[in-house]
């Protein structure tokens, strides 16, 4: 049985008694009632299944008001709650437990668009909003730092924290998100980066879940002019992992590179979208999203290159690859292209498979044994995700992942020989 | 070194080599020229070893350190240490494998097969960079992935810090000049002639005669139809350029 929207209606009530957020979470909730969950006849979650995403109740809480002063470049939050910060040199934040939050940064909340029944309804009963300012022209060449840890014991839980930077003109921030989900219950997580013009981004999102964890996350970009974005996501393990990413170049001239690698096991869901928003001429996008898939798991990837028609002159391509390691593994791999443009370049491709026997050949042909080379090729499929990161912090950051997350799929990997084509 | 016998050889269940012979002594530079489609390419690949081709028939002997080898029965990586290198037509790129693991790798298998020490990775990556000077090639690549984003010319020379790295008996080159301007193909002709050696032998497997203005031939041979119908020394590559393939045809019937 799960939640009956009657149920989600009585604790969004409970939650508004205890916070000030009312314009914005009443007419969020009116969007939700109005969508509701969505559910498998609606394309984008076809190959998901909501049934088993939502427990028989949920339970919004909303954040504490006091939040510790960390070490380090980080912020700390807890099951959807900011609980620890650490003011930089040309970042400010506030939040919502600490009811710090402006009427400005409420409205830029509000104007954000519903693609579901999810996205109401984590903007109607936000866990905590975290709102992160870098000044215009401030370089921060520390890694900033956000660490979630999602360990509610509860099924009934239901994070949604909400977080908004605001990367000012000219800024440059390189952004870490490291997500451990070791809890029960939903995560319903959004987070909104503004870049102004000339901003500069790095980011990479870790994710490393366990049993029975569940997550639905999102990632919405806006890219001023000749703005830079570079994102990597690296996802493993938990129950079912959704994960949509959407950039939308507002000014001309920008660039976005979105990469990413996931890797299922057992029977783990993973589900990745990939929108790139090419509002503006002269714009650049890059994708690479790789996944390595073993036991009965499945993964879902689909990414979108949308070309307006004002956006001539725009390069942009996609390419998603994945190694599958058992007969058992699925993936469903769908990328879409709709340009209205007619001076551009779009390329895309899709490869569900084995290792490349080319590759193979090419390492024996240099006097190294197929099985060192299947070995090697294994190890490349995954690592050329990680070299693609720019920022050499933060690509250290990457190959911590990798080595936790690595370690159940290595023996399979070293096995692939009957995996070459 | 290298005795190809009546070697017949199928891709797809379609014959392409139709009883070709050839020798092949250390010290010695074989330049194989012939029309798209003659076989040229599926030689180079039959002798690095390459699985989608099929031998029907013939034999291919290698010798090397006065050992008599069976090459057909060798697997790439045992040929490779023994000292056969293919130069690719066409370099395969290898995302997320930098060229520095890819060599380093190759040359210590290469190594231990031979029994000599093998190398430290801060070592070897000192010795690479050295070998990267042969063909001018910026030392700052090896440390990028396999051929990703190279240029025609850059995979080229990639190719021949390979084998400068990996110090081959018998190297066969395939269409290394393809697709390469003017300047390229003068520095890898050059780093060729600067590796070669009275102990190993080269085989050049190419279209056009201009290569063979940079790195002299001892034997030219002109491959057609699967055989070669043809061989003579450089002077034979010089009536080709003038006068076409079809002229050997032509004078094939002739005779």
């Amino acid at each position: 049985m799960t939640v009956s929207l009657q149920q989600v209606k009585n604790s969004f009530s409970e939650y508004q008694k205890l916070t000030s957020l009312e314009a914005m979470s009443n007419g969020a909730f009116c969007a939700f009632e109005r969508m509701g969950f969505p559910s498998r006849k609606n394309e984008d979650w076809k190959y998901t299944n909501i049934n088993a995403l939502l427990a028989s109740d949920i339970q919004f809480v909303p954040a504490a008001p006091e939040v510790k002063i960390t070490t380090g470049n980080s912020f700390e939050l807890r099951n959807g709650h900011l609980v620890g910060a650490q003011v930089l040199d040309g970042v400010s934040w506030r939040s919502l437990g600490t009811r710090t939050l402006t009427d400005q940064d409420i409205s830029d909340l509000s104007s954000i668009s519903f693609k579901d029944g999810f996205e109401a309804l984590s903007l109607s009963a936000p866990s905590d909003i975290l709102v992160i300012e870098v000044s215009s022209g401030a370089s921060i060449k520390d890694v900033l730092t956000l660490n979630s840890i999602y360990s509610s014991p509860v099924d009934t839980s239901f994070c949604q924290p909400l977080v908004l930077i605001q990367v000012g003109k000219g800024a440059e921030l390189h952004l870490h998100e490291n997500i451990q989900g070791k809890g029960s219950g939903l995560v319903n997580s959004l987070v909104k980066l503004q870049l102004a013009d000339s901003a500069r981004v790095h980011h990479v999102k870790q994710v490393i879940a366990s049993g029975s964890h569940k997550s639905i996350s999102g990632l919405e970009v806006s890219q001023g002019r000749d703005s830079f974005f570079q994102s990597s996501c690296f996802f493993c393990g938990g129950k079912v992992l959704r994960h949509s990413v959407t950039v939308q170049q507002n000014g001309t001239g920008s660039e976005s590179i979105c990469n990413g690698l996931y890797l299922a096991k057992d029977k783990e869901h993973i589900d990745f979208r990939v929108n790139i928003r090419h509002l503006k001429p002269y714009g650049v996008s890059r994708q690479l999203y790789k996944g390595v898939l073993k036991d009965s798991s499945r993964a879902v990837f689909n990414g979108k290159i949308y070309i307006d028609k004002g956006a001539q002159k725009t390069d942009s391509s996609q390419l998603n690859n994945n190694l599958i390691l058992s007969k058992k593994a699925e993936v469903d791999s769908k990328p879409e292209l709709e340009v209205y443009a007619d001076n551009v370049k779009a390329n895309h491709g899709s490869t569900i498979g084995q290792l490349d026997k080319d590759q193979l050949f090419y390492l024996m042909s240099r006097a190294i044994s197929r099985e060192e080379a299947i070995k090697i090729l294994a190890k490349g499929f995954v690592e050329e995700v990680l070299l693609k990161v720019e920022s050499k912090e933060l690509r250290a950051c990457a190959y911590s992942w990798l080595e936790n997350s690595l370690v159940d799929f290595q023996q399979s990997l070293e096995q692939s020989k009957r995996f070459v084509q | 070194m290298l005795k190809i016998k009546n070697l017949h050889a199928s891709v797809n269940e379609v014959e392409v080599l139709k009883g070709l012979s050839l020798s092949v002594n250390p010290g010695e530079v074989h330049a194989i020229m012939g029309p798209n489609g003659s076989g040229k390419s599926t030689l180079s690949k039959i002798l690095a070893g390459h699985p989608g081709y099929e031998v029907t028939e013939g034999s291919i002997e290698y010798e090397v350190n006065f050992n008599q080898k069976n090459l057909l029965e060798m697997e790439p990586d045992e040929r490779a240490k023994e000292g056969v290198f293919l130069a690719f037509q066409y370099p395969i790129e290898v995302p997320g494998v930098t060229n520095l693991n890819f060599l380093h790798t190759a040359f210590n298998s290469i190594c231990k097969h031979q029994g000599v020490a093998e190398m430290e990775e801060a070592e070897f990556e000192k010795f690479a960079k050295e070998k990267c000077k042969i063909v001018d090639m910026n030392p700052d690549y090896l440390l990028r992935a396999v051929n990703e984003g190279f240029s025609g010319g850059e995979k080229k020379r990639n190719e021949i810090v390979q084998m400068a790295v990996l110090n081959p008996r018998l190297s066969i080159l395939d269409e290394t000049d393809s697709g390469l301007d003017i300047d390229s193909l003068k520095i890898v002709a050059d780093g060729v002639n600067k590796l070669k050696s009275a102990n190993s032998a080269v085989i050049l497997i190419t279209h056009y005669q201009r290569l063979l203005d940079y790195i002299q031939p001892d034997f030219v041979h002109v491959l057609q139809g699967g055989v070669i119908v043809k061989s003579g020394d450089k002077s034979l590559a010089k009536a080709l350029e003038e006068k076409g393939y079809e002229w050997i045809a032509e004078a094939g019937a002739e005779t």
